[in-house]
């Protein structure tokens, strides 16, 4: 506290003084800091790339611990696109929740086409509506090729899972979904977020530390790393070793018996008003106007967990989709049901059910037609 | 809306953009005045109206006080309406639980409603700056603002309303009145102040705020050195917070080319108490010098009336930080050890004879120790945590390392700006340097945050 004897103007003063520190950069110095940073912030992902070794085997499937490094999904889409023909995109129904990479239904396809013509893009958790911001924003290599996009028909199985309910929903990958669609009213991000992830999306270093911090912090950022590991060093971290995709499955929990599970009824919701109906649509046209053949596969469901009198229901919403894709003239295929015993759960089939789904996929007529044509950019 | 923000960042777009086209017109204020409206609305559209009647009542008051010769009863009516709205909304609550808590103790079965009042965000601040004005224009210090809208925007100036630094009227209503003449250099330096300010409170309050508020939710569980460092630590979270915003909020002024004053000037290197106080919230320091301690008399009615004053402005500026008990025995912590050593401090043989960094060492353990009555959740939790810092049990405290380095490495920076090494600090490269660092740090390290500032709340 100054004393009153002090009698000097401080504010006077005190406004003429600039700071209480140094750090005040001219013009042209400005510029010279801006192109420092420039540089080593472009160049460092550049860097890191080059760094990290990336040469997927056969059935690699994005592991899980990295299914929210979109800068991951994009290197891997890159060199998919470059690698093989089919590639094969949706949820964890795809990504083979309950099976080891060896067990999916990319591994069986393959195995039934003879060689390796698919990839599997899918990421484990992702909701439909998410997965269109996927393709959207990460997913822009993804040009001139074969795509199987799946249709997983659970998320329509009420209006939670369709996240048309208005009480606030945790959503997965919620990053990736529209930020400014109020049709999603479980979503109830603050503005001020909603626009940071919004912009985030168009700023590649953000996607690059984001990369560093599931590669190499545990997920966290390094101010909650450091709280964990005091003494560490964190640069020491940055190993450039990628995590090891992990060859067993992710679930491993069976929650549906045949023997003893009841069937039961699901509030299914109407094509018309779903919004995963909708977000599908949209990653069909973004798939389509980058010239991709889009092929679509629906489902694989347990239809045995269904009572009688639902499963006609979800059967209705299954000619929907089949009426429309017909309408749209996009080629799918809607499979039989797998024997009960070969479903994990709602939706996952175990390593079976993969092979008989491949199976059927692999004799159904378009998509032999698929398999034979030549790729988009290759006809163009 | 936080400074830190997305939001904010457009916001800023378009309000610069729009300023810098009609900085030169009659429409600058008014745009300055809705663009402060936008801002402060934008937490809680309702905490207009209160801002806006603080600003009509002492506009107004100052208009009929002009040609009835700065009469006393007017100066008296807006410091009751200021200080009325203050207490109404800041310390209606810790009335009413320490009016039912006396009723309590008398066992008397009845208990006051406690009202279900929101805190309006930096309403200590706005509510002083207006306050000022009426004072300064009682005391004659400043002319009568003609211009209501001129007013308002000195009121309520987005850059600094809701944590200061406190303007006053005759350093800021004479920069609204002129065109503003922003040069590159004006440009640059704000840009300059801003970063500093956004490093100081994403990358190290935000950061520090981790560890300090995992061992002060919990003390109980914690021993000597954990809660020594989290202290330790708080002190700077709460100068990288506070400064960083006053930065940032200069740095914006500076942009629009209104100079705001300096609010804190490296107080941790500071060598007495009294020093600190120069160097801490100085726009705050200032005020109460000025208000109270100038108004209790001073220091013109001998030494006991002095000491009296003394202690009474850092008691009342205490409790101007928040509406409980550990802040008004935090301002009696500072009360009485500036009590103690203000002779002290003047002596010769201290100023001249006592190693500068031992005074500076004793300044900082003491401010730093006080904080704990500032951040404990109650006068038990500090009384906790200082019996436990003093039973010198040591465990590990796991104080990250990447923590303590930043810490040291800005404390290092300041020792340095004011010593010889001044002219190291001061070479292009260096600057270039540190700047280059802050902005890496940011964009790579730094998560974005929302966390409000601290000062907010007050």
């Amino acid at each position: 506290m100054t004393t009153a004897n002090e009698n000097i103007d401080s504010n006077k003063v005190k406004s003429e003084v600039f700071s209480s520190n140094e750090i005040r950069l001219t013009g042209t110095e400005w510029l010279w800091a801006i192109g420092i940073c420039l540089t080593i912030l472009i160049g460092l992902p550049l860097l890191g790339t080059a760094g990290e070794d990336f040469e997927p085997d056969a059935d690699y499937r994005v592991p899980y611990r990295l299914g929210y490094d979109y800068y991951h999904f994009q290197r891997y889409c890159q060199w998919a696109t470059n690698h093989y023909e089919i590639l094969m995109i949706g949820d964890s129904v795809l990504w083979g929740d309950y099976v080891t990479p060896e067990n999916t239904l990319t591994h069986y396809l393959n195995e039934y086409i003879g060689r390796r013509q698919c990839a599997n893009l899918a990421i484990n958790g992702i909701h439909p509506i998410a997965l269109a911001g996927l393709i959207e924003y990460y997913g822009q290599d993804i040009a001139g090729k074969k795509v199987i996009l799946n249709f997983n028909p659970l998320w329509l199985s009420s209006e939670e899972d369709d996240l048309q309910t208005e009480k606030e929903t945790r959503i997965y990958h919620a990053k990736l979904i529209p930020q400014w669609n109020f049709e999603i009213a479980c979503y109830k991000e603050s503005v001020e977020k909603r626009m940071e992830i919004a912009l985030e999306r168009h700023i590649p270093l953000r996607q690059w530390t984001n990369h560093l911090q599931i590669c190499y912090f545990d997920s966290m950022s390094l101010p909650q790393w450091s709280l964990k590991h005091p003494y560490q060093n964190p640069l020491a971290q940055i190993t450039f070793d990628l995590p090891e995709p992990v060859n067993k499955p992710h679930s491993t929990k069976i929650l549906w018996d045949p023997n003893t599970s009841n069937p039961s009824e699901s509030p299914w919701v109407d094509l018309e008003t779903s919004l995963q109906w909708q977000f599908f649509r949209k990653a069909v046209k973004i798939l389509q106007a980058r010239g991709n053949q889009v092929f679509v596969l629906v489902g694989p469901f347990n239809e045995h967990m269904l009572t009688d009198e639902n499963k006609k229901k979800y059967r209705e919403i299954l000619d929907g989709i089949e009426n429309r894709l017909r309408k749209n003239e996009i080629p799918y295929c809607i499979p039989a049901a797998l024997p009960s015993e070969y479903y994990a759960d709602a939706s996952h089939p175990l390593a079976k059910g993969y092979e008989i789904l491949a199976e059927q996929l692999y004799n159904h007529p378009p998509f032999q037609a698929l398999i034979r044509a030549g790729n988009s950019n290759e006809s163009k | 809306m936080l400074f830190h923000t997305w939001i904010f960042f457009l916001f800023f777009l378009i309000v610069y953009s729009v300023y810098l086209l009609i900085r030169k017109t009659r429409c600058k204020n008014l745009w300055l005045l809705l663009a402060s409206y936008v801002f402060y609305g934008w937490w809680n559209p309702l905490y207009l109206l209160l801002i806006a009647w603080s600003t009509t009542v002492d506009f107004l008051i100052v208009r009929r006080m002009a040609p009835a010769g700065r009469s006393k009863k007017w100066l008296a009516l807006s410091i009751i309406n200021n200080l009325g709205l203050l207490s109404f909304f800041k310390y209606g609550k810790f009335f009413i639980e320490n009016i039912n808590s006396a009723l309590s103790s008398l066992s008397i079965g009845y208990e006051l409603a406690m009202p279900g009042i929101l805190l309006p965000v930096g309403i200590s601040f706005y509510v002083f700056q207006s306050m000022s004005y009426t004072i300064d224009f009682y005391r004659g210090n400043v002319e009568r603002e003609t211009s209501f809208i001129r007013y308002a925007t000195f009121v309520s100036l987005f850059p600094q309303l809701v944590a200061g630094p406190i303007e006053r009227a005759r350093n800021l209503l004479p920069q609204l009145k002129n065109h503003p003449k922003i040069r590159l250099q004006d440009f640059t330096d704000g840009l300059s102040l801003f970063v500093v300010g956004l490093f100081k409170k994403v990358a190290l309050a935000d950061y520090i705020a981790l560890y300090v508020d995992k061992v002060y939710g919990t003390p109980g569980e914690y021993e000597s050195a954990a809660l020594l460092l989290a202290t330790f630590a708080f002190g700077w979270q709460i100068y990288f917070d506070f400064s960083g915003y006053t930065d940032m909020a200069r740095g914006i002024g500076r942009m629009l080319g209104i100079r705001l004053m300096l609010n804190f000037n490296n107080p941790y290197l500071a060598t007495g108490l009294g020093d600190f106080w120069r160097r801490w919230h100085i726009s705050l320091s200032t005020w109460f010098r000025d208000y109270v301690y100038v108004s209790l008399g001073g220091n013109r009615k001998g030494k006991i009336i002095t000491y009296r004053n003394l202690i009474l402005t850092l008691l009342i500026s205490g409790l101007w930080h928040g509406a409980a008990w550990t802040f008004l025995i935090w301002g009696a912590v500072h009360a009485v050890g500036f009590a103690l050593t203000r002779n002290l401090e003047r002596n010769e043989f201290y100023q001249v004879k006592i190693p500068r960094l031992f005074k500076q060492f004793w300044v900082f353990a003491f401010v730093t120790l006080a904080w704990i009555f500032f951040r404990a959740s109650g006068w038990d939790q500090a009384v906790l945590i200082l019996s436990r810092i003093f039973s010198f049990t040591m465990t590990d405290p796991q104080f990250p390392l990447v923590m303590l380095i930043l810490i040291l490495l800005v404390w290092a920076y300041q020792f340095a700006y004011e010593s010889r090494a001044r002219q190291i600090i001061t070479l292009a490269p260096v600057r270039i340097g540190t700047m280059v660092f802050m902005i890496l740090y940011l964009a790579i390290f730094a998560t974005s945050s929302n966390q409000p500032f601290i000062y907010f709340q007050f």
